[in-house]
């Protein structure tokens, strides 16, 4: 039953993804979600706030994501009271689901060598 | 000091176009990140105009996103009910306002882009502000006859 709820959401959205990716190793507030997915994929993905917890409040209630109590970078934190969130159980096995699935597809385009024709390009001219 | 509370001041009323429950829920985290997104700013020297360029776009596309997904999550499976077609309204009137401002500032300003968006936002802001208003001033109309009904 768990199993078939995760995959109806699969292929997940790509921000979605990224959030999920995020908060893998460590529990974080927004900004942190939003500087992590940006710092990872060196700027190509730029979270607004409106799109971030559009996606948060959609992981919330599909019950990926939940609430957080402790405050792990607390000490970098000023007096505002921030909100940090964290991977549920289900969370983590849909973002194992999808990653399998875009590894998959990875290994499709390596295998008909669409991976590394750019570098190999030059190459084949000479 | 002062500049960034302009900033956040415009924000908070862009934000005034996000359903009530959305802005409950989550408001006052999306305008620390707004605040981080300006602090980070200041520290690198860039402009907000830059800035403001990726807001609006996010704003307007989240609004409609949380529009829409609204009446779903609040009912079920009813899709097509009062409150959709009213969120329906809304994000037409958003859309219709939205073409307006921008054609007034194509046609009043030079046609650089920098003094179309300097016309575009306050204008826009502005017809929300008007929009609110008129229909915060509607309500206590539909109260009292809702109270008149159950007497």
């Amino acid at each position: 039953m768990k199993k078939k709820q995760e995959k109806t959401n699969i292929p997940l959205n790509h921000t979605d993804f990224h959030i999920l990716v995020s908060l893998a190793d460590e529990e974080r507030h927004g900004y942190g979600i939003m500087q992590e997915v940006q710092n990872r994929t060196d700027g190509s993905i730029r979270l607004g706030p409106g799109t971030l917890y559009g996606a948060i409040k959609r992981l919330l209630d599909l019950k990926y994501i939940e609430e957080s109590d402790q405050r792990p970078d607390a000490e970098n934190d000023d007096e505002r009271r921030r909100c940090y969130y964290r991977l549920t159980g289900l969370g983590r096995d849909v973002a194992i689901l999808e990653a399998e699935r875009l590894s998959s597809v990875v290994k499709q385009a390596q295998a008909k060598r669409l991976i590394g024709l750019r570098a190999l390009k030059p190459e084949n001219a000479s | 000091m002062k500049t960034t509370s302009i900033h956040t001041k415009l924000y908070r009323c862009l934000m005034k176009l996000y359903p009530y429950q959305f802005r409950d829920s989550f408001g006052d985290e999306m305008e620390m990140v707004f605040c981080d997104m300006i602090r980070d700013r200041n520290h690198e020297g860039k402009g907000k105009l830059l800035l403001w360029l990726e807001i609006i776009p996010d704003v307007l596309l989240s609004v409609i996103e949380q529009h829409w997904n609204k009446p779903k999550r609040r009912e079920g499976k009813m899709s097509l009910t009062f409150t959709s077609i009213l969120s329906a309204e809304k994000i037409g009137q958003l859309m219709l306002e939205m073409a307006a401002v921008l054609l007034v500032a194509a046609l009043m300003t030079k046609p650089d882009p920098v003094s179309q968006i300097m016309v575009a936002v306050p204008a826009f802001i502005l017809c929300q502000i008007v929009f609110w208003w008129m229909s915060k001033s509607r309500k206590p109309i539909f109260r009292k006859k809702s109270k008149g009904d159950s007497k």
